[in-house]
């Protein structure tokens, strides 16, 4: 082989392997080594998250114990745990669960964002088979609920980091018919001078939210959290989607009203406003546009109740008719008023608990067509929220 | 002494200030420009759209001039035409339109998709309230000569310009993905040429490529095997675009002998992977091959002969007999009082069930049905008989 020759094809391999390189990143899925850190951007199996600033190291990165067949082959259940450590102390916990292939038919809400003992809990759309939501709400640290949580605490014991007994979540659900970004940060209070609080069931912390009138640092640093939350809801949702919402750093929730992650309604007025100086879109087009987007705002949720809502409903309308038809025909078999009305109440109870168990069996095991009423999923998380 | 700003200016100089930082922290996405060269897939409105093998040109870049108020805010329709070129012939041409800003309440379905007897193929996979996916083949007239929306008018411009071969009728196979927030409607405009040889050129007419016409042609019928084939393998790297998850280059054009690897193929092809790298265990692997090579979507309209109300009231009716039977025995204690109660029952209640059922599915079926029910069409190149580029209203 002369030289010239030589030359092209050692030129095309470079190139090949240069493309290779510059692709890898985009390409590598493989759990993450412990120890390492991370920052901005948490990449996980087709989606990414974008980190609030500083350094993120790689305490678990494994599956969970969590699996559950009836949703389709997603390969496993990723679990990923980040720490945030600042001055030496365990700052932020990050605990990320994602799913590694996409499913087709769809994830589901956790029962979190719709519980109502929660400092906040919002369903930004809610629907069979999709949804976004978000809670703030206290977790109780100390326990090992999780394989991967207790291997994250040999790391923290490892590098001498204490894991505080009690932190204060803010946790995101984003789903779609293929994926699932179920992101948790449990920040430290004691890092936030925030007095440490020994309870040990969930209900008895300081945290609580009728309690946090009395507690002014823990009152204010949950406020904090809940404006941060409002923002980077928008960050998960479009990491879902695999993509940035912002190229700027998103800040912490203790300095997040100086830089906040701007919420997803201004974002997108700005994106208008871009078109417009663009000339993609009229002025008019572009009033409209904004119009609508400040009068409807960010997403809708499904109108339909559960299956379970509609069950009732049916059963309860139903009973009402043929309770009324059961007296005549009752009493024409019998003649007797008491024994009508022995058989009206046997009816009514008997009959009304198997039209409900019926219908629910009916739509269990015939597949009828799921409607938009979401429905929940929960994976095992770290520690204890209720 | 001096007055202050009203309250008034100061909440407009505070919307003015919060605009002009939200304006500077979006940064507009890289851009194509025409005549740009791109293979294996090409960011277009923060979506991926999938190429096949070959460098593709961008040949024409635009808007539509679509308006919609129900779809709220979604900033313009923006399309692109792309060539695939070979000895200075298209093999093939790309046209996908797509939202540029992502909306909060879904869009709607394409009239391509809906049943008619000029489809080839047409396969719905998913159709809910926020969210569609659907495929299908039919033919298309166009020529370089054919006017449309403005990006094609710049990709006809570039054609006689570079004086390249353009067919008179294409086989179109074209995807419409949508969820939520957004939409991808991609057809790949293939040259008959490609999969026929020349004899291609004679077909200049859409009634060429007619169902029934292809039925009796095996040689047609091979080349529409081919593309469906091919189609139906390739709508999942256009959901994976609408996620941004297009990690590698999808396959080749259709040939006769090369299809695209199939859905559960790819599936499969992932889970052998992640058990290769050892992220999942042999019985994991196992467990869920199983059910990936169950688990291609499509959607069944129900065609069952008796309605779900009466299935349903059937098996209700067929153990509820029995329990109205053993109330009625109960109560009576005489056997043909009870059965006559239990019959009566059994034919008023029948009536009252299935009025009652249907009523309850049709009030909550109403609030369920959602955008998916709603036709989207732009402007598109060419005619293939469905009259959507006459008819760009939603």
């Amino acid at each position: 082989m002369t030289i010239r020759s030589f030359l092209p094809r050692a030129f095309l391999a470079l190139a090949a392997l240069l493309a290779v390189s510059v692709l890898a990143p985009a390409f590598a899925q493989g759990p993450l080594r412990i120890g390492s850190t991370v920052e901005r951007t948490l990449r996980i199996d087709g989606k990414r998250l974008t980190l609030p600033i500083g350094a993120w190291t790689v305490a678990a990165d494994g599956a969970s114990e969590w699996n559950d067949t009836s949703l389709g082959a997603y390969g496993y259940l990723r679990t990923v745990i980040l720490f945030r450590v600042v001055d030496g102390k365990l700052d932020t916990v990050l605990e990320v669960n994602a799913n590694v292939l996409p499913t087709l038919d769809g994830w589901g809400m956790t029962a979190a964002c719709a519980r109502n003992d929660l400092v906040l809990a919002v369903i930004r759309y809610r629907a069979g088979w999709d949804g976004s939501c978000y809670f703030v709400s206290h977790t109780l640290m100390a326990r090992d609920t999780t394989p991967i949580w207790r291997r994250a605490r040999d790391f923290a014991a490892q590098n001498r980091l204490v894991v505080p007994r009690i932190m204060l979540t803010a946790g995101f659900r984003s789903a779609n018919r293929t994926d699932v970004l179920d992101v948790r940060y449990h920040f430290a209070g004691e890092t936030r001078g925030i007095g440490v609080e020994a309870a040990d069931r969930w209900k008895d912390s300081a945290w609580m939210a009728h309690r946090l009138d009395q507690d002014q640092p823990r009152s204010a640093f949950a406020r904090a959290v809940s404006d941060w939350a409002v923002g980077y809801s928008g960050v998960v949702d479009a990491g879902l989607k695999n993509r940035v919402l912002t190229e700027d750093p998103v800040a912490m929730p203790e300095a997040a009203k100086a830089n906040a992650v701007i919420d997803v309604v201004s974002r997108r007025l700005a994106e208008l406003e871009l078109l417009r100086q663009g000339g993609a879109i009229t002025q008019q087009e572009f009033d409209a546009q904004a119009q609508s987007l400040k009068e409807h705002g960010l997403g809708a949720s499904s109108n339909a109740p559960d299956l379970a809502t509609v069950t009732a409903v049916k059963a309860l309308s139903y009973r009402i008719i043929v309770s009324i038809s059961h007296i005549f025909v009752d009493y024409y078999w019998t003649g007797n008023y008491v024994a009508t009305g022995a058989l009206e109440v046997l009816q009514i109870t008997i009959n009304s608990a198997k039209f409900y168990l019926h219908e629910l069996g009916w739509a269990k095991y015939k597949g009828i067509p799921r409607t938009d009423a979401a429905r929940v999923i929960d994976f095992k998380y770290i520690g204890v929220d209720v | 002494m001096p007055r202050g700003p009203s309250k008034g200016r100061r909440m407009i100089a505070g919307a003015i200030l919060a605009m002009g930082l939200a304006v500077a922290a979006v940064s507009p996405a890289a851009a194509l420009a025409v005549g740009e060269k791109v293979s294996g897939q090409f960011a277009f409105g923060a979506k991926q759209i999938p190429l096949p093998t070959g460098t593709w040109t961008v040949a024409g870049l635009g808007t539509q001039t679509f308006r919609n108020p129900d779809i709220g805010a979604f900033g313009t329709i923006q399309s692109a035409i792309l060539f695939l070129v070979r000895d200075n012939t298209v093999q093939a041409v790309l046209e996908v339109n797509g939202n540029t800003i992502p909306v909060n309440n879904g869009w709607g379905r394409t009239r391509a998709c809906t049943e008619d007897s000029q489809a080839l193929l047409l396969i719905t996979r998913y159709k809910t309230g926020w969210e569609t996916s659907c495929q299908f083949v039919r033919a298309t007239r166009f020529d370089a000569d054919t006017a449309g929306p403005g990006a094609w008018e710049q990709a006809r411009a570039q054609a006689k310009q570079g004086k390249l071969t353009l067919p008179k009728v294409w086989l179109t196979a074209g995807f419409r993905v949508s969820d939520r927030q957004d939409i991808v409607d991609a057809r790949y405009h293939l040259n008959p040429t490609e999969l026929l040889g020349p004899d291609a050129s004679r077909l200049v007419e859409p009634s060429d490529w007619a169902p029934a016409v292809v039925k009796g042609d095996p040689l047609r019928a091979g080349a529409t095997q081919a593309v469906a084939a091919w189609a139906t393998g390739f709508d999942a790297w256009v959901q994976r675009g609408l996620r941004n998850q297009i990690t590698d280059a999808p396959g080749p054009l259709p040939r006769v002998a090369a299809p695209i690897a199939a859905f559960e193929d790819a599936k499969l092809a992932d889970l052998r992977r992640l058990y290769g790298e050892g992220r999942i265990s042999k019985e994991t692997y196992e467990a869920q091959a199983e059910i990936a090579r169950k688990e291609a979507p499509e959607y069944k309209p129900n065609t069952a002969l008796l309605s779900n109300a009466v299935q349903k009231n059937i098996s209700f009716r067929s153990f509820g007999t029995f329990v109205d039977y053993g109330i009625a025995y109960v109560v009576t204690a005489s056997s043909y009082v009870s059965w006559g109660i239990a019959l009566t029952l059994n034919a008023t209640d029948s009536v009252w069930f299935v009025l009652n059922d249907q009523y309850w599915d049709n009030y909550y079926a109403k609030l369920n049905t959602h955008d998916s029910e709603r036709v989207i069409d732009f402007v598109y190149v060419g005619d293939n008989g469905t009259g959507a580029a006459k008819e760009p209203k939603a």
